[in-house]
């Protein structure tokens, strides 16, 4: 006996969702490259002494931060 | 790291007018030992983030020190003012005609810092013919030019082993630009600058670089979450002190199960 309509039309519907959310997944990766361009930033000394040294030499005040570059352990995040 | 307030266009501008320091906590015993006196927290730890203004002969903070930005501003714009009205009292003294390359203390940081910010990386690679400060000169000047501050991370080696993970890389001296790996333990050598390369031929090739690379961006728990179950572990140079941190790295260390990272509980399906 073929299905009845009702059955296929949940089947079809199902089978939208699972489309949909595949989708989704796909263009919102864990990892992704932006498309558009880097935007500016803060230019940072990685080094202490490198920063004081042109403190001292350009009078210039200073934004000091710290953080460690891994995440319990885990290397490439903040 | 508090994103919202330094990548905001506001701070951002300001901070042109300021020298910006961003250490690696826990990656450089002296370091830290001047961290410490700047900012810990209650229990006496150097804690992994930390934040000041301070006088250029750093004698005197410009701001309430503590872990971020927020310890002592509402918003970005009122970082961002405080820094501009900080700013007038401080003019530069002389004009900055030989900057310091902004840069990390070593290749290994560098891939790594450059992974952390989804930014590329730029590593001058020396020998005995050709002396790390010639390259580093040329770069300087780009590192804080209106079209590139900011968008690349800088290091320097004198050791070409030390890039044996860059893929693509011959280990000849010169400057690379490098697109980091995931998790900064490698990367892909995107276009290598012979030593003598004229900085404009360097800075037609970042610009374009950074006008079509985009930044990367990652989801910070499955970062987390994928780089535990594969091992990528980084190991700091001294040991971590953030009692908060301690407690993630003792969550994530124990075994898949009750409890772990990705565990099922029991019965669980």
């Amino acid at each position: 006996m073929p299905p009845s309509p009702t059955i296929l039309y949940k089947a079809s519907t199902g089978m939208l969702l699972i489309i949909c959310l595949t989708a989704m997944i796909a263009v919102n990766p864990c990892y992704a490259q932006s498309k558009s361009a880097i935007p500016s930033g803060i230019a940072w000394h990685g080094v202490l002494t490198d920063g004081l040294a042109d403190a001292k030499a350009t009078n210039r005040p200073i934004m000091l931060l710290s953080a460690a570059p891994q995440c319990a352990g885990v290397p490439g995040m903040w | 790291m508090d994103r919202s307030f330094l990548s905001n266009d506001q701070v951002i501008e300001a901070s042109r007018n300021f020298v910006c320091i961003r250490l690696a906590t826990y990656e450089d015993e002296a370091e830290a030992e001047f961290l410490r006196t700047v900012y810990v927290g209650r229990t006496g730890d150097l804690e992994n983030t930390v934040f000041v203004l301070m006088t250029p002969d750093t004698k005197e903070n410009l701001c309430r020190p503590g872990r971020s930005p927020d310890f002592a501003f509402r918003s970005p714009s009122s970082l961002a003012a405080q820094m501009n009205k900080i700013a007038k009292q401080y003019k530069a003294s002389v004009e900055i005609t030989n900057p310091i390359l902004p840069q990390l203390k070593d290749v290994r940081l560098g891939l790594n810092v450059s992974s952390c910010d989804g930014l590329p990386s730029v590593v001058c690679v020396a020998d005995e013919k050709n002396p790390a400060d010639f390259m580093q000169n040329v770069l300087a000047p780009l590192a804080y030019s209106t079209e590139l501050a900011g968008k690349f991370i800088y290091s320097t080696t004198t050791d070409a082993s030390m890039l044996k993970s860059v893929q693509d890389y011959s280990g000849q001296p010169g400057i690379l630009l490098i697109e980091p790996g995931e998790y900064g333990l490698d990367g892909k050598l995107v276009k290598y600058f012979s030593p003598s390369t004229k900085a404009s031929v360097i800075e037609k090739a970042l610009t374009k670089y950074a006008n079509a690379a985009g930044k990367i961006t990652k989801n910070h728990s499955s970062h987390v979450r994928t780089g535990r179950r594969e091992g990528k572990v980084w190991k700091t140079e001294i040991p971590v002190e953030d009692q908060n941190s301690l407690q993630a790295m003792q969550r994530s260390n124990r075994p898949s199960g009750r409890g772990g990272p990705g565990g099922r509980r029991p019965g669980g399906k």
